[in-house]
């Protein structure tokens, strides 16, 4: 016969080492879970006392206002292994934070941190409670089981909701650096500060009602205060130059602004306040997500180029930066990791190092994060192995918004920037532009000093005087020297380009007129009407394409002429309007010319760049009339002189949309952009074909402005340009 | 039966045909087209070996450049095969045949110096005027007309008129008894004869001396086909170049009206015109800052009537005897469009002065 006999499994007690010490092997790993149990807990304190650490055998307290344990939570969740609780609710109660201590063994980590633990809580409509556990004694050879623990319920007294975990007989030292790298993982790990849009205006500020804050603190032999323990990384943040935030709206429009540090322009202090218009292109995979970011830009780099700090300050800066510059990107309150971190590029932002032309870009000059919430992850996925996000288009819609949004406030915080005081200082003026005006100049200066310095009846006072001035003179025109030879070398390469289209329009010009004769062939047989139709629209086209050729020809042919000529303007615009003539018709735009006086004349110009004038103007009034929608686009050039100035007025007005009053200051700046394309072709967006314009106008001693358009338009350019002589083309 | 035309162009054919769609309809015209040869073959080709004698006309690439399979490269420009050519002809290999050039930059176009301008009969842009109406009807015009000079020298049958009927005839006819090809002669036809106003003047230099506004004027089609059709210009080239004999205009009018014609103002020709063959005929009006209307040129830079008095002699010496002299209006001079450069790179240093003046009155 056979007995049956009811066996149940007992645990040795000496699983307790296994699962903390085992498993637990570092020490931050510990206390970061158990500042993710606080997290969970919805609190948003977590404070850390880190007491007589310096030694092993010190006392760590955490104290967090969380929702605290009931009885019951402590029993069948705390005290009971392997819980299922964590499985039943994703997400917190309070704040709905997706549970971040997953691992369920929170409470293995103060067992790896300290031998003894005494819990103390307390959760709403609860008695205040106090469990101690002495952790030697889960020695192995007896049953987990037979281990008992005093739990106290304290119903006298009135305690605050929250739980602190008072670690004992800490089993490690704590210098002030284990302390700060734990600090590192945890604030890495969480969200430094929620973002929230407030009343969907263009406005990101941050909210304290649901963050988390983290304080790791320390006390030493019989000091009476705690002393936090700083990280720079938060420090930093105060020291960012500009700070760029942004969101995408229930649109799925992005919107996105700016703010700068303090600065002086001209003596007067000033913040710069700036909104960047993303809104021509909305991203609809990011419709309906919340999606929000802050970038703090650095410029870093050597003592020359920064503001107001101490050179130490400036190092740690450029040490963290080094290691944690880049934006990172959070999911639900917490990091995805490899976005961000030290040599990932995941916004592409090193390709685009150079725009400042001059002042740094990169991820080591930025500091930041996204924060995407996606509870169910219906907009973005996170991978299998929790390493990342699955890169679907949304993803992608992510990457462009946040990297075009930090380009162009960066673009437009330098192009206010370099008009500070703080900058002007340690970036004194350029090299002068290289002109023969300035060679010549040098070089009678250099003479005169020399004169004065060899004359024997000189005094020494002049004598001084001429060292001095000899001295500059020579720095500038080395300067001079060093940047006509730069601009010489630039010159080479666009002259090689220069070649290539020239190559280019050649061919272009054998084979469309072939083509178009093909096309004129064809229509002359009897063909279906949207036949007919399609060949005729090809031969517009194609049409269109030859037209431009004509206005290569004039700037090819007339560059091989180098010398500055008076340029007849009505002449010029007869042409112009002959080229564009075809765009025009496709784009159903009217042009209309209002040409008053005789002998409308430019002096001194090279033809191209009278092309290029009319071109770029053209250009950015068609852009205007793009954005603005339900009326026919309209462009007026006017020319007109004024004898008693001995100018020539050239002026270029448009019915788009308009140049808002806060940017009309700055729209003739380099970088300035108010166009939120990226990849664009070179020269329509980069926030230089104003400012190239500008630079040509005025070295020709002219000026270009913005003026009151006429009414019926909405922007107009004025130029003026000095009035060519009749006389000269003789 | 068609014409025969050799095209060479060191582009690909198919991008050469496309360029001459409207030219080569296999009826009229009918084009060959070849990629360059080395200038060796291409030269014993067309001129030892008489190969052109083929064909009636030649159109040629400005630059010729390429490199076949065998290593060899062909560079050299149309010019230089057109002189070969011509000098083919001179030494009786060839016959004499016209030769157009077509290129694609105003540059190269416009680069030709003295020497080798002469060469061609006429330059088309690829990109704008090779593959036209016009064109092709000067193509086939010059065909046309080095056949005829070729079969007859003699200058009363190239111009279809007789030396006795005006003393500017004889001239002409000593002039071209000088020369030697039919190159020669043609050139001189077609741009002293009839591309320069004299002897010959065109549809606006018709109207203008007949003081008739031909754009404003409903009847002047009508007037121009049925009663001027007698003083029309039949002579070589004439179907590319529309023009009439001024000699002849002259004594029809004072036949007619008794009157001399240029010192008649506009308003009194148009009423006897209008009169005399019932025709709607409107007149021309006085342009502003102009005072007679007794037109009779018109203007060198903006084609607007004048009197000679109402306009400034350009610097241009006419070659030969029979040409007008070039005038430019003062009404263009004095309007907000003139181009004041063109207009002092015409004039000498008097006209420039009183044009200076001139400008200053007003």
């Amino acid at each position: 016969m056979s007995n049956i006999e009811k066996i149940a499994f007992t645990v040795d007690a000496g699983i307790i080492n296994r699962l903390g010490l085992e498993l637990v092997a570092k020490s931050e790993t510990a206390v970061a879970e158990l500042i993710k149990n606080a997290y969970d807990a919805d609190a948003n304190v977590v404070n850390l006392y880190f007491e007589d650490a310096h030694l092993p055998g010190g006392k760590l307290k955490i104290q967090d206002d969380g929702s605290g344990m009931t009885k019951a939570q402590l029993i069948d969740g705390f005290m009971r292994l392997a819980t299922s609780d964590k499985i039943h609710n994703s997400v917190s109660d309070k704040y709905l934070r997706p549970k971040a201590g997953r691992k369920g063994i929170g409470r293995f980590s103060t067992q790896r941190l300290g031998e003894h633990l005494i819990i103390n809580t307390k959760a709403d409509h609860s008695d205040a409670l106090e469990l101690d556990i002495n952790w030697n004694k889960y020695a192995p050879d007896i049953l987990l089981g037979s281990v008992e623990n005093n739990l106290t319920t304290k119903d006298d007294i009135v305690a605050e909701i929250g739980t602190t975990l008072s670690i004992n007989t800490l089993r490690e030292k704590w210098s002030d650096a284990d302390i700060k790298r734990v600090y590192r993982y945890v604030a890495d790990l969480i969200q430094p500060s929620y973002l929230s849009v407030q009343n969907n205006k263009n406005i990101v500020e941050e909210s304290k009602t649901e963050s988390f804050e983290v304080n790791f603190l320390r006390k030493e032999n019989d000091e009476t205060n705690w002393t936090p323990v700083a990280d720079p990384g938060v420090m930093m943040l105060d020291r960012a130059l500009a700070t760029i935030t942004g969101f995408i709206d229930p649109d799925g429009k992005g919107v996105v602004n700016l703010i700068t540090k303090e600065f002086k322009v001209s003596g007067e202090s000033k913040v710069l306040e700036d909104s960047i218009n993303t809104s021509i292109r909305p991203y609809p995979e990011l419709k309906g997500a919340s999606v929000a970011f802050k970038a703090y830009y650095y410029i870093g780099g050597d003592r020359n180029s920064y503001y107001g700090i101490t050179k130490s300050e400036l190092k740690i800066i450029t040490e963290h930066l080094k290691k944690n510059g880049g934006i990172k990107l959070y999911r639900n309150g917490f990091r995805v990791p490899k976005y961000g971190e030290m040599g990932n590029d995941w916004l592409a932002l090193e390709t685009r190092s150079r725009i400042g032309n001059g002042i740094p870009f990169g991820n080591n000059h930025l500091l930041g994060f996204v924060q995407l919430t996606d509870p169910h992850g219906k907009i973005f996925e996170e991978s299998a192995g929790r390493e990342g996000l699955i890169e679907k288009e949304a993803f992608r819609e992510l990457q462009k918004f946040v990297a075009t949004a930090i380009e162009n406030g960066f673009l437009n915080f330098i192009s206010w920037f370099r008009k500070t005081d703080e900058y002007l200082l340690l970036n004194p003026e350029r090299a002068p532009t290289p002109t023969s005006n300035v060679v010549d100049k040098s070089i009678q200066d250099i003479k005169d000093a020399t004169k004065t310095l060899t004359n024997p009846e000189a005094t020494e006072d002049e004598k001084r005087e001429a060292a001095i001035k000899l001295e500059t003179s020579t720095k500038v025109f080395v300067k001079t020297t060093k940047s006509a030879i730069n601009e010489l070398e630039m010159m080479r390469v666009l002259a090689g380009v220069g070649l290539t289209i020239a190559e280019f329009i050649h061919e272009i010009k054998q084979i469309v007129p072939s083509t178009l004769g093909y096309i004129e062939d064809t229509l002359k047989h009897n063909l279906d009407a949207s036949v007919t139709g399609n060949l005729e629209n090809i031969n517009d086209a194609l049409g269109s394409l030859l037209a431009y050729t004509s206005y290569f020809d004039e700037t090819i042919s007339k560059n091989i002429v180098r010398e500055l000529q008076t340029i007849n303007l009505r002449k010029s615009l007869t042409v112009f309007e002959e080229i564009i003539e075809n765009d025009l018709k496709r784009r159903h735009i009217e042009l209309n010319l209002s040409l008053v006086g005789k002998d409308l004349l430019i002096d001194s110009m090279h033809p191209s760049e009278v092309n290029t004038i009319l071109q770029n103007l053209y250009s950015n009034a068609k852009k205007a009339i793009l954005k603005t929608t339900g009326q026919k686009g309209k462009i007026l050039i006017k020319v007109h002189k004024n004898i008693e100035l001995n100018t020539i007025i050239l002026e270029v007005q448009d019915n788009g949309i308009g140049i808002s009053a806060k940017h009309k200051d700055r729209i003739f700046d380099a970088f300035f952009t108010t166009s939120s394309e990226r990849k664009e072709d070179f020269g329509t967006s980069t926030g230089l074909g104003l400012y190239i314009l500008n630079q040509i106008i005025r070295n020709r001693s002219g000026s270009i402005n913005i003026g009151t358009a006429d009414p019926n338009y909405k922007t107009a350019f004025i130029i003026t340009l000095p009035l060519g002589n009749k006389e000269n083309l003789k | 039966m068609a014409l025969k035309f050799l095209y060479i162009d060191d582009e690909a054919e198919k991008t050469s045909a496309g360029l001459i769609t409207n030219l080569n309809d296999k009826e009229t015209i009918e084009f060959k087209i070849e990629q360059p040869q080395t200038w060796n073959k291409q030269k014993y080709s067309l001129i030892d070996n008489g190969g052109l004698n083929d064909y009636d006309g030649l159109l040629l690439d400005f630059k010729l450049q390429f490199s076949d399979d065998k290593d060899s490269e062909v560079k050299y420009s149309g010019a230089e095969l057109a002189q070969s050519i011509r000098n083919g002809v001179k030494s009786g290999s060839i016959r004499d045949i016209p030769i157009f050039l077509c290129s694609t930059e105003d540059f190269y176009i416009s680069y030709f110096d003295r020497t080798s301008k002469d060469l061609f009969d006429k330059k088309y842009k690829k990109e704008k005027t090779l593959n036209t109406e016009q064109t092709k009807l000067e193509l086939i015009s010059f065909a046309n007309a080095y056949t005829a000079i070729r079969e007859n020298r003699e200058t009363e049958s190239i111009i279809k008129k007789q030396k006795e009927q005006d003393s500017d005839i004889q001239i002409l006819d000593t002039e071209l008894q000088c020369l030697e090809t039919p190159h020669e002669i043609i050139y001189l036809l077609n741009n002293y004869f009839m591309q320069h106003s004299g002897l010959l003047i065109d549809e606006d230099l018709l109207a203008i001396r007949l003081g008739i506004d031909k754009a404003a004027s409903k009847d002047w089609e009508n007037f121009k086909e049925k009663f001027l059709a007698d003083f029309k210009y039949v002579g070589v080239l004439h179907e590319s170049y529309p023009r009439w004999w001024q000699f002849e205009i002259n004594n029809w009018w004072t036949q007619t009206f008794g009157k001399s014609l240029s010192i008649t103002s506009a308003e009194d020709r148009v009423e006897r015109l209008s009169k005399q063959y019932d025709m709607h005929l409107i007149s021309i009006a006085l342009p502003k800052h102009q005072h007679y209307t007794t037109f009779w040129y018109k203007c060198r830079l903006s084609n607007t009537p004048l009197d000679a008095i109402d306009g400034l002699r350009t610097i241009e010496m006419p070659r030969y005897a029979w040409q007008d002299p070039n005038y430019i209006s003062l009404g263009y001079l004095l309007s907000d469009v003139r181009e004041t450069d063109a207009a002092y790179a015409l004039l000498g240093p008097n006209e420039r002065e009183t044009f200076d003046e001139l400008d200053r009155e007003n």
